[in-house]
């Protein structure tokens, strides 16, 4: 069996893989690095799974967290993991945005499924999960509800700072000035549909296009991600473990053919 | 400790610790020290005027003060020697010299007049046409005006020197230093790109005599060790600078050498050979004028991504690391630039953003990681 792990900011994300490269768990838990939820996650897939940690060959770790993961047998960046993950899927697949808890990644594939290009967001919180977890915040409700929300926002509320503390304010400016709570949704999502929209423009979009990560759960956000970028996005079934999902991957053609590539 | 590594380990923790280089350097040479800010000076004239001429690059974080005169979207360099200046650590200086080369040096001249009342600070006003003879004129005369306000200066102290020696003291340096950097890409397991970086950083902390003679001496042990065969990732860098100990830490963390340069702080500081023809202050005059291919010099033909390209060529390495200093313009213009230019040679380019006071580097990691993933 092989594990695949991904430590995230936000969530711990588990994925085991059989000897036939069948998955046969997965688990999510909502808490990141530093905190008990890697093991909470672990525990929950080997059970689903049926099996002992013992019957695990070969680990692979990947995330924001993965550094600070000392049982795995390797160590791959989430950038690798996510396009490993994805590949596994869907082959057709060229370019792939990934919006996390604290990254937002695009990345492009070849025809062979290889990275070709990637950008990520450095520190700023921009585009990422968190801006939507502060947006969520000011508006008093959780990142789900903040979807269905922002559906049924008829005149979204533009809101141009694309740093998370000035859009912050600029929301809270909205709110006292009256707007709608479902325009002031709909204008968080246009907005880091923008940002991220963006990003992928920088190592240009070629379909088709699959969002993976947190961020993907919410549907608004991928409606208005599809408009911006003019592409239909795909989001794979349980888009937060392909992460894991690539790690796990890895883990199988580590441990039989001691390579990396190809995808 | 062998010899080399004493050599080593000297010029190392020399650059790591500015202030306690600038102490033992006041002390070993008697004179008084004039700050330089970034980036290029001609450093020449202070030597000559019995001054011990001291790098000013930053390298502090937790700002407090430095936001009275700069914006928070200011480079970190000039926001750490603001928090510096304003907190006293400059007092010991007789001055400062400002060159003009970006719009933020322009103003942060004018904000240490204010700021500092009590040391003089001399704005150095290099052309940015540099290839019509008004600019030699121009810089000559600027030349004037600074032994000038370093003369007025002088006290019993000072131990001036014919320019002439100062420019030999300081052309010999340069030499040693195109002797270092060409050497080192035989020795990455002995020199990490973290101290390559310090060791050259040590110069200007140091008497430019005094570093030399250690310098001669590392490079003289240096090249009596058999070559050595570096299992990792060969990078030439460029840049304003790369001086942060965290990405430093990670280059070496991820087996990552730093084989040539295209820094400003760094070999840019001796690269560009003096002239042939003409008098001293010519020739320091011209090697300021011929500079070439750092972001904040006027050229219109853009021969930065050229140049890269042949050094990557030269050395066969593996890519090019753009070390983008936060919130420089010219770097950020400059930066599309240089890797079109690389990617019509085919040479893959990695662009990572160098911010003096920032520790977390773990979504820097990632990238750094993820294009290694990706291309090696």
């Amino acid at each position: 069996m092989f594990l695949g792990i991904d430590i995230g900011s936000s969530s711990s994300k588990v994925v085991i893989l059989s000897q036939d490269q069948k998955i046969l768990a997965s688990h999510v838990v909502n808490l990141g690095t530093g905190t008990r939820g890697v093991q909470q996650a672990l525990n929950q897939a080997l059970q689903k799974a049926g099996i002992r940690k013992e019957d695990l060959l070969f680990t692979v770790v990947t995330g924001y967290g993965r550094m600070n993961y000392s049982d795995a047998d390797k160590q791959i960046t989430e950038i690798s993991c996510h396009a490993k993950g994805v590949q596994f899927l869907e082959n057709d697949v060229r370019t792939i945005i990934d919006i996390g808890g604290q990254d937002t990644k695009v990345i492009r594939l070849d025809s062979d499924g290889l990275i070709e290009n990637f950008v990520m967001n450095d520190k700023c919180a921009a585009g990422t999960g968190r801006f939507l977890e502060v947006m969520a915040r000011v508006l008093d409700c959780n990142i789900s509800a903040l979807s269905d929300l922002a559906k049924n926002g008829q005149n979204p509320v533009p809101i141009s700072n694309m740093c998370t503390v000035f859009a912050e304010s600029e929301v809270i400016s909205h709110l006292s000035s009256s707007a709608a709570v479902e325009d002031v949704a709909a204008g968080a999502i246009l907005s880091i549909a923008a940002r991220v929209a963006g990003m992928a423009g920088r190592v240009g979009i070629q379909p088709s296009v699959m969002m993976t990560g947190g961020g993907a759960l919410n549907q608004s956000l991928v409606d208005a991600l599809s408009e911006k970028i003019c592409f239909q996005i795909r989001v794979p079934e349980n888009p937060q473990v392909i992460g894991a999902l690539g790690a796990a991957v890895f883990a199988y053609g580590i441990y039989h053919n001691g390579k990396m590539k190809p995808a | 400790m062998d010899r080399l590594s004493t050599l080593i380990q000297d010029l190392y923790e020399a650059g790591r610790h500015p202030k306690s280089t600038i102490e033992a350097s006041l002390k070993y040479t008697g004179k008084s020290a004039v700050g330089c800010f970034p980036l290029f000076l001609p450093e020449e004239l202070i030597y000559a005027s019995g001054f011990l001429p001291i790098g000013l690059w930053g390298g502090i974080s937790g700002f407090q003060l430095a936001d009275r005169y700069l914006q928070s979207f200011a480079c970190s360099i000039m926001r750490a020697n603001m928090e510096l200046a304003l907190n006293g650590s400059y007092h010991f200086l007789k001055a400062i010299l400002v060159p003009s080369q970006c719009d933020t040096l322009k103003c942060v001249c004018e904000n240490l007049k204010v700021a500092l009342p009590a040391i003089p600070i001399i704005g150095v006003t290099i052309p940015n046409n540099r290839t019509i003879q008004a600019a030699h004129q121009q810089l000559l005369c600027e030349f004037d005006y600074i032994t000038e306000s370093l003369r007025k200066l002088q006290d019993p102290s000072a131990k001036p020197i014919p320019i002439e020696e100062a420019f030999e003291v300081y052309q010999k340096y340069r030499n040693c230093m195109m002797d270092f950097i060409t050497t080192v890409p035989r020795y990455l397991n002995t020199i990490t790109a973290k101290m390559r970086h310090y060791i050259i950083k040590a110069a200007f902390f140091m008497d430019k005599a005094d570093y030399t003679r250690k310098m001669e001496a590392l490079l003289i042990e240096l090249k009596k060790q058999p070559e050595e065969t570096f299992h990792g990732t060969r990078l030439i860098a460029t840049g304003i600078m790369i001086d942060s100990e965290p990405v430093l830490d990670l280059l070496t963390d991820l087996k990552i050498a730093v084989v040539d340069d295209l820094l400003c702080q760094e070999s840019m500081q001796f690269r560009t050979p003096p002239r042939e023809k003409g008098s001293v202050l010519s020739k320091i005059a011209y090697r300021l004028l011929d500079l070439q291919a750092a972001s904040v010099l006027y050229e219109p033909m853009k021969p930065r991504g050229n140049l890269l390209g042949d050094i990557v060529e030269t050395h066969h390495v593996d890519a090019v690391l753009f070390c983008l200093m936060k919130f420089c313009d010219p770097e950020a213009f400059d930066q599309p630039l240089v890797k079109k230019d690389l990617k019509d040679r085919g040479i893959k380019m990695l662009s990572i953003e160098i911010d003096q006071h920032v520790d977390s580097i773990e979504q820097l990691r990632t990238r750094i990681q993820g294009f290694l993933e990706m291309n090696l």
